[in-house]
């Protein structure tokens, strides 16, 4: 028997609808100077070069040079700055 | 979107934080656990640096210190530190209430009146009654009855057939029609004779009514029968007609031109004098010093004040005087007989516009000290002169 979860990213692969949207983060990359995270669980390191950002049982890492973080809300956070390289982990 | 929250941040008063030790990951998400808005945050080695409303600032001291962070605030900005820097300086509130209640003062006047384009009478006319009827530039806006200006505008004014006056806040907008004065009514029925307006030479004669009493070639003295308004019928009866008709005579004119050989004249002497005067409303402040004697020519000229494209109540008049004296003068005979000459032509020009001069003679005078040019004419003109017959005898 398959997870109900599989079955539901069937569904929202049939529909055509974002991945993420029931539950998962949203990820928004202007060029390579900002990148806004729909969906942010809280910070978990924070410095000029690397932000590790906890989104929805993931965890996303911003690499690059002055990144700052220049917006925190309830779930949504934006960091700024030249950024070289995201990765989840 | 980005001013108006700087802008709001601005409003409600925010501070430059740096927190030291402890976990800034930490304390950032303590503080988005209670919902305390942090931003433009900088973190570089472990030194956390933002910036935070100063409301959220006091509810944070529990959150750092249960990060282990250590918190100072470096910079303070926002109306509320700005009102508290200025709080013992009572002259900006005072000044801001003055200029508001100078504002609401002057608001109460009348600052510009507006006439609309074209004008049916002289500008100063209209204005001159305008203010009779208590609109003028200065006038109290609470005492004007803008349907009384209008019918006493249009009464003063007959060019004037109708307008109506627009008050709009301190701005008087008034719009005027012109009259469309009725021709001349020419009654053609009213019985009249042709007579002889002045002394002539008939030279031709045409009537459309009325009994043809002159050939061409005889004599007329002013007030002669020309063409007569009372018309025998064949039956022996009379009628009486409107005579209309064109009668051109020969008439002799004559011009005289005056110019002496020695006089005085007034000619400009030495440097004008300018004076020029503030004036606001009706306070008119002179911003000169000097006084002027003696005789001299007076220029002035107004200049008001214009703000995007609205005249203002504020003008400043400039008077010049120029200092006249009086200088004999002398002339040759030639130089006076051309100036006479240039005279005369002048006179021709306005004397003679509705004939047409057929022989023209000239006789140059030199009598006490003066040239004498005088120029005999003769026209070509009509004459007839139409007179109401009053009466049948």
């Amino acid at each position: 028997m398959k997870h109900p979860s599989h079955k539901i990213e069937k569904a929202v692969s049939a529909l055509e609808l974002p991945y993420g949207i029931l539950g998962g983060a949203h990820i928004e990359l202007c060029s390579n100077r900002e990148v806004n995270i729909d969906g942010c669980g809280g910070i978990l390191e924070y410095d000029e070069g690397l932000v590790r950002v906890n989104a929805s049982g993931q965890v996303i890492c911003i690499y690059g040079r002055g990144l700052h973080i220049s917006c925190l809300c309830t779930d949504q956070c934006t960091v700024k700055g030249y950024i070289t390289r995201l990765e989840f982990a | 979107m980005k001013l108006i929250i700087r802008g709001r941040h601005w409003l409600r008063g925010y501070v430059k934080f740096q927190s030291t030790g402890g976990s800034p990951e930490g304390f950032l998400n303590s503080c988005n656990a209670k919902q305390v808005d942090v931003w433009g945050t900088i973190c570089k080695s472990r030194l956390l640096r933002g910036y935070i409303s100063v409301r959220d600032y006091k509810k944070i001291r529990p959150v750092a210190r249960e990060n282990g962070i250590r918190l100072r605030h470096i910079e303070k900005a926002g109306l509320p530190f700005w009102t508290q820097r200025y709080r013992y300086r009572w002259g900006i509130p005072v000044g801001a209430a003055a200029f508001l209640g100078l504002l609401w003062f002057l608001s109460l006047f009348i600052w510009n009146i507006e006439l609309s384009a074209p004008l049916p009478a002289d500008e100063q006319l209209i204005r001159s009654s305008l203010a009779r009827a208590g609109l003028y530039e200065g006038a109290l806006r609470s005492g004007i009855d803008a349907q009384q200006v209008r019918l006493k505008l249009q009464m003063e004014v007959p060019e004037i057939s109708w307008a109506s006056v627009n008050m709009q806040g301190s701005f008087a907008g008034v719009e005027l029609h012109q009259t469309a004065f009725p021709p001349e009514f020419v009654d053609n029925e009213e019985p009249c004779n042709l007579k002889a307006a002045r002394d002539g030479r008939i030279v031709k004669v045409e009537a459309t009514a009325g009994q043809i009493v002159v050939k061409p070639g005889e004599g007329v003295t002013k007030g002669d029968l020309l063409v007569s308004g009372v018309v025998e019928n064949q039956t022996g009866t009379t009628t009486l007609v409107h005579a209309a008709g064109n009668v051109i005579a020969e008439t002799s004119r004559q011009l005289t031109v005056e110019v002496p050989l020695q006089g005085k004249e007034k000619k400009p002497s030495g440097d004008p004098i300018v004076h020029r005067t503030l004036s606001f409303f009706e306070l008119h402040l002179p911003l000169y010093l000097s006084n002027v004697s003696g005789e001299y020519e007076r220029e002035w000229r107004r200049d008001y004040v214009s703000f995007l494209g609205v005249r203002l109540p504020i003008y400043v008049t400039t008077a010049t005087f120029q200092p006249i004296r009086e200088e004999a003068f002398s002339l040759d005979q030639q130089q006076a007989e051309e100036k006479a000459q240039k005279l005369l032509e002048e006179k021709e020009k306005s004397a003679f516009q509705n004939m047409q001069v057929k022989r023209k003679e000239i006789e140059i005078v030199r009598k006490n000290n003066k040239i004498i040019i005088t120029g005999r004419y003769l026209c070509e003109e009509s004459i007839a002169l139409c007179e109401k017959i009053d009466k049948i005898s």
